[in-house]
């Protein structure tokens, strides 16, 4: 007799509602907002924008056999962890179905799945419970659980006081300790040291084949897949879009080109003083409006290594930036791509080569607001550019202090400081040279002042990246752009208010990196 | 590790709400989590705070002075005949809370266990019978409060008090549908927990705990009784302090109907939502 298939998943759909759904008052406000304009101004309802799903998983099928151990593969936010919470009845699917023939037991996450306020003793009863165990049913394999899991000494211990590696291993003791024919795992060997992840796997293959039971495991390393499982499946934006042995769905996998560079499996080696110079990836790591352009296109054509850009790689940013382009229907460009790529996994950044630019602020504003004026076509600016004559756009401009601070003058916190650890202000820098180059253990950082000299700076980065020749071409500069003369008359009439030209140059974001004669002059350059 | 045999019957569809078969035996069946996690709730507040018991004695006991002062000697509220005006009002109180802490408690009862429900799948409306089960143990110790000053002021119940476990299971019932609706609600809009303690507060004004029901004029009571919680006190009181206190029969019928189906549009509400519940949290 062939028996059925352990899981079956039939056309599995969920969606996620995007965006902020947190605080009625909003949502009351906006949805009287959509009313008020379908009648008064006489605007049919579905122009407006009402919260649009996000497909996580789209019309998902396959089926795993008794005794196979499935590995789940695919890049973020493919869906890997929204199909294992739903088989673990976390969350109920959108369409679709699932039938499981086996009692699962679900290890979502690292560690987790805890209260972290109770004991490790508590916990471990609570999980007997959860899964139908009796105190009776528990206590006669409570030993063997603590052992495994090397928690004598903290049983009365809050769990959040645990190591994450002692809360791992305590839920990897209770997976394979409580009977289940059906056992999902997401990201489990991600942390713990080498002796337990090797048991970990160890066991994992004792279960499989020794009682015949089901395995389906989600990783991101690429060996775990290898070694335990059987199958396994691709998945990539919600789809499910290859189904096999496990050493192709793997290639497949590790050497997909997306888009260009940044998936060379060569960067994942972590240790990257083995690595040769001519494998490192390049990025370019800049606030907006920071002449990265010009670098950017100068390396891209004269060096064979990769070369990749971006302005954000703080996660809960670049999210926000792509719900909000994804809101307006917009297409994210290329360095917001690359921003989703390598926030979601930084460990493409190992060995990178990082150049971060700064400019001072203020005239990182004005650029910014002319490229926006002249990219959203605005008709002000057009007769601006035509007569030549700067005041209306001196009229228009409204810079303030808060939107300069959030967009230039906390940028190296929020991203450089937050997202590679790296906190500058506590670090030298030499304001003379315009530049410094702070080597880290997974990847090094050159900072320079966009401020320097074109030689010098063409000096600077040959010697950070060790290339035999490198001249710097200006591209994007507002030369090349028909409004030139309109923006040259524009910053010689622009007249900020003194408070807020003060305020801004004494951030220690400015201070940190120029003179005080530099100082000055960009002072008297927008405060007179 | 067991082997399983393959005429195994298990097994599981998952569907959009799909829970809704066997609903009640599931629940059922996850009772020994039900118990843990009471009695988690109960030795941390008991256990590990210095004070455990004295808060829930203290509290009530403090309530019922302030309520004293302000309905007996500030404004003025007849007592009914014989009944202690101390006694009257601890009574409501004793309704109250159960009312009051259990819907406080059920309003974040899905948020603060948040990392069990993201992580684990138990039917999510254990956490809100966990709730009820932890304001009736404190509603015991209250109750034994209440016999001690009940002895002090010499009122003795009389039979009746063989009925309060009714009207408590009709406090009950209406704490359990409200605190359903306030879970889910605050999941999703987080607002609500700044708004129940108000709502609480506001609550307690237009409740019969500070002051006896009979004050409202006999046409207005059906109407009155609309909260549920005027049934629910009345009859307390009616229960508790030998019949001193009348109950009027048609305002308990209304109050325990109004009760009914907040529990059940609870249930539903809850049920309906209880599959995405994970999503919002």
């Amino acid at each position: 007799m062939t028996a059925r298939p352990v899981v079956e998943v039939r056309g599995l759909w969920k969606a996620y509602q995007l965006g902020e759904r947190r605080t009625a008052g909003r949502y009351l406000v906006a949805a009287l907002w959509r009313s008020f304009l379908a009648t008064v101004a006489g605007r049919s309802s579905d122009e407006t924008q009402a919260p649009r799903p996000f497909w996580a998983l789209r019309d998902v099928s396959f089926e795993v056999r008794r005794g196979e151990v499935l590995g789940i593969v695919g890049p973020n936010g493919a869906g890997k962890s929204t199909l294992l919470r739903i088989l673990g009845r976390i969350t109920d699917p959108t369409r679709g179905e699932a039938v499981l023939r086996g009692r699962p037991y679900c290890l979502l996450g690292v560690g987790t799945g805890f209260h972290p306020e109770f004991t490790g003793r508590e916990n471990i009863y609570l999980k007997g419970a959860v899964h139908g165990l009796s105190r009776g049913q528990i206590d006669r394999r409570f030993d063997e659980v603590v052992a495994f899991a090397g928690i004598e000494g903290f049983l009365d211990t809050p769990l959040k006081r645990y190591s994450s590696g002692m809360r791992s291993r305590l839920g990897f003791a209770l997976a394979t300790t409580i009977d289940s024919e059906l056992l999902i795992l997401d990201e489990v060997f991600a942390v713990g040291d080498r002796r337990f992840k090797q048991q970990a796997r160890e066991h994992i293959r004792r279960i499989t084949a020794e009682a015949g039971r089901t395995v389906l495991i989600v990783s991101h390393l690429p060996t775990a897949i290898k070694q335990l499982c059987t199958r396994a499946i691709f998945l990539e934006q919600g789809r499910l879009v290859m189904d096999g042995e496990v050493d192709d769905v793997l290639a497949r996998y590790l050497g997909d080109p997306e888009d260009g560079a940044g998936n060379e499996p060569a960067w994942r080696k972590t240790s990257i003083r083995e690595m040769p110079t001519s494998d490192r990836l390049i990025a370019i790591y800049s606030h907006g409006k920071s002449g990265t352009t010009s670098i950017f296109r100068s390396l891209e054509s004269q060096t064979e290594r990769p070369v990749v850009r971006f302005h954000m790689l703080n996660p809960s940013k670049v999210r926000t930036k792509i719900e909000s382009r994804e809101r307006k229907g917009l297409k994210l460009g290329r360095s917001l791509r690359n921003s989703r790529r390598f926030s979601e996994d930084r460990s493409l950044l190992a060995g990178a080569q990082i150049i971060t630019m700064i400019r001072e602020p203020i005239a990182s504003a004005v650029s910014a607001f002319f490229y926006r004026l002249a990219k959203s076509d605005d008709d002000v600016f057009r007769t601006c550019v035509e007569s030549n004559d700067p005041e209306p756009l001196l009229r228009k401009h409204n810079f303030d202090f808060d939107e300069i601070e959030r967009l230039y003058l906390k940028w190296l916190d929020s991203e450089v400081g937050a997202t590679l650890g790296l906190d500058v202000y506590h670090r030298p820098f030499d304001r003379a040279q315009g530049s410094q180059v702070y080597r880290q253990e997974k990847f090094d950082l050159l900072v320079a002042k966009l401020e320097c000299d074109d030689r010098l700076l063409e000096d600077t980065i040959r010697g950070f990246l060790s290339l035999d020749a490198f001249r710097l071409t200006r591209r994007n500069t507002a030369l090349e752009k028909p409004y030139h003369e309109l923006y040259e008359s524009f910053r010689r009439r622009l007249a900020l208010a003194p408070e807020l030209v003060h305020r801004i140059y004494a951030h220690r974001s400015v201070r940190h990196f120029y003179t005080d004669d530099e100082i000055d002059r960009f002072i008297q350059r927008w405060g007179m | 590790m067991t082997s399983v045999s393959d005429t195994d019957p298990f097994e599981l569809v998952i569907r959009r709400g799909q829970r809704a078969r066997r609903y009640w035996s599931e629940v059922w069946s996850f009772r020994p989590l039900l118990w843990q996690l009471a009695r988690r709730d109960l030795s941390s507040k008991y256990k590990q705070t210095v004070l455990g018991l004295a808060w829930t004695v203290v509290h009530p006991v403090i309530s019922m002075i302030v309520l004293t002062v302000v309905f007996e000697r500030l404004a003025k509220m007849p007592a009914e005949a014989n009944v202690p005006y101390p006694l009257l009002v601890f009574s409501g109180l004793l309704g109250w809370q159960i009312l009051a802490s259990g819907s406080r408690r059920a309003s974040d009862a899905l948020v603060r266990n948040k990392s069990l429900i993201k992580k684990l799948y138990f039917p999510r409306i254990l956490l809100l019978v966990q709730v009820q089960l932890v304001v009736l143990f404190d509603f015991l110790v209250s109750v034994a409060v209440f016999a001690v000053l009940m002895g002090a002021y010499g009122v003795l119940p009389d039979w009746r008090i063989l009925t309060l476990p009714l009207f408590v299971a009709l406090v009950v019932t209406t704490s359990f549908g409200l605190g359903l609706w306030l879970s889910v609600l605050n999941a999703s809009y987080r607002d609500f927990a700044h708004l129940v303690p108000y709502l609480l507060q506001i609550g307690m004004f237009l409740s019969p705990v500070g002051f006896s029901s009979a004050v409202v004029p006999e046409r207005w009571l059906l109407l009155y009784s609309l909260n549920p919680m005027v049934g629910v006190l009345s009859g307390f009181r009616w229960a508790l302090l030998g019949g001193r206190t009348d109950l009027y029969l048609p305002g308990l019928a209304m109050s325990a109907i109004v009760a009914l189906i907040l529990m059940v549009s609870g249930i539903v509400y809850f049920r309906w939502r209880e599959g995405t519940l994970a999503d919002f949290l």
